[in-house]
């Protein structure tokens, strides 16, 4: 009994702070708890203010971070980058194989009479793209950069043929969705490649 | 250009359409022709449907191409016997055509023209050389002709059809230039 009794009367001893911390419903909420909740929206509040974004949730559409540029999504896009790579390699073909130039000549300046005629139907669907020329000049569309090429001959043309074949499905996958006037321009381009793997084997 | 344009017309040259006949051309079309069947040959997963007027005036116009190169690699063959064997391959990749172009124009509803029974030339065929001359012509003009095709109608199985067609004719179109020694041999853009 005496240490029972001694029990209680520690758990009643005023201005201890050792209690259950729960608040029972319906008695008093304290000041400081007051305050502190007070305290919090404020927080809420001066960093949705900051941050733009509402604590409650808003109607106002999102303000994107980033632009899509349409030109950049035009497929036309990698069709020229193909045609610019495959120039930069028959240009190395023909510097690195000069028993095969004169075959691999004509081919080249037909891929870059292509080339050009990309670029001119590019900027002529996107003429406010600063990037696009209405009218390319040879120099403008002239590839520059290096590219690595096998050593033997045969295994150089062998690797233009491959090039032109991989060209040749390229153009032929966007017939089908392009306009008119690019699909005829895609299917000459193709009919053209196919031909340069027939000149080539 | 010497676009072989049909003549007088007298009586059909050919005979009724043969179902049979209408298969889509093989690598036989041609001398290096299976390379660019091989990536271009049209998609057949879509059964081809009504055409538009301004296909079936395309399809038409390609039709007649393929015709008078059938009638025209006869005179072809008369002069330049040494290609004899490559020429006959040709001519058989256009009867092909022409057979697959005609079910095609049917297929779609549409009117398949007969051939006329004769062409006019615009360069005399007196040799070898002139009938070489000829056959690049009749290459050039069917080029021409299933250009316009992939670019009167936005059907991809169409377009594909007709790429076909104009892979082919630039292919043998390269080929003869070769033949003849001809530089350059290939086109940026054959069919323009």
């Amino acid at each position: 009994m005496a240490v029972l009794g001694a029990a209680r009367d520690s758990a009643s001893v005023p201005g201890c702070h050792d209690g259950p911390v729960a608040i029972a419903p319906g008695s008093p909420i304290s000041r400081r708890t007051l305050f502190a909740g007070a305290g919090s929206i404020g927080a809420a509040a001066l960093l949705s203010t900051i941050t733009g974004c509402s604590y409650f949730g808003s109607d106002e559409p999102p303000v994107p971070t980033v632009e899509l540029n349409p030109a950049a999504l035009d497929p036309i896009n990698g069709l020229i980058a193909t045609t610019r790579l495959h120039l930069l390699r028959l240009n190395a073909a023909i510097a690195a194989d000069a028993a095969d130039a004169p075959r691999l000549t004509p081919l080249r300046d037909n891929r870059q009479e292509q080339l050009t005629a990309l670029e001119a139907e590019y900027a002529r669907v996107n003429p406010t793209d600063p990037g696009a020329t209405a009218v390319p000049s040879s120099a403008d569309t002239q590839p520059t950069g290096s590219v690595t090429l096998p050593d033997a001959p045969e295994e150089i043309v062998s690797a233009v043929r491959g090039d032109a074949a991989t060209a040749q499905v390229q153009f032929t996958d966007a017939l089908s969705t392009a306009s008119r006037y690019r699909a005829a321009l895609y299917g000459s381009i193709a009919a053209s490649l196919a031909s340069h793997r027939a000149v080539l084997a | 250009m010497s676009t072989p344009t049909p003549g007088p017309i007298s009586a059909p040259a050919s005979a009724p359409f043969d179902s049979t006949d209408a298969a889509e051309p093989s690598a036989e079309s041609g001398a290096g022709s299976s390379t660019a069947q091989s990536v271009s040959a049209a998609p057949t997963t879509t059964p081809p449907g009504p055409l538009g007027p301004d296909a079936v005036t395309a399809l038409q116009g390609a039709l007649a191409a393929e015709q008078a190169a059938v009638w025209a690699y006869g005179l072809v063959a008369a002069y330049a016997r040494d290609q004899g064997d490559m020429i006959s391959q040709v001519r058989s990749g256009h009867l092909l055509r022409r057979d697959a172009t005609t079910a095609r124009l049917i297929q779609g509803g549409a009117a398949a023209p007969e051939p006329a029974a004769a062409y006019q030339v615009s360069v005399p065929v007196t040799d070898a050389a002139s009938a070489l001359t000829l056959a690049q012509d009749i290459e050039t003009d069917a080029a021409a002709a299933w250009r316009v095709v992939i670019g009167s109608t936005d059907d991809a199985e169409l377009r594909g059809f007709a790429l076909s067609g104009l892979s082919e004719a630039a292919v043998r179109l390269a080929m003869w230039k070769q033949t003849v020694g001809a530089q350059p041999s290939t086109l940026a853009f054959p069919g323009q």
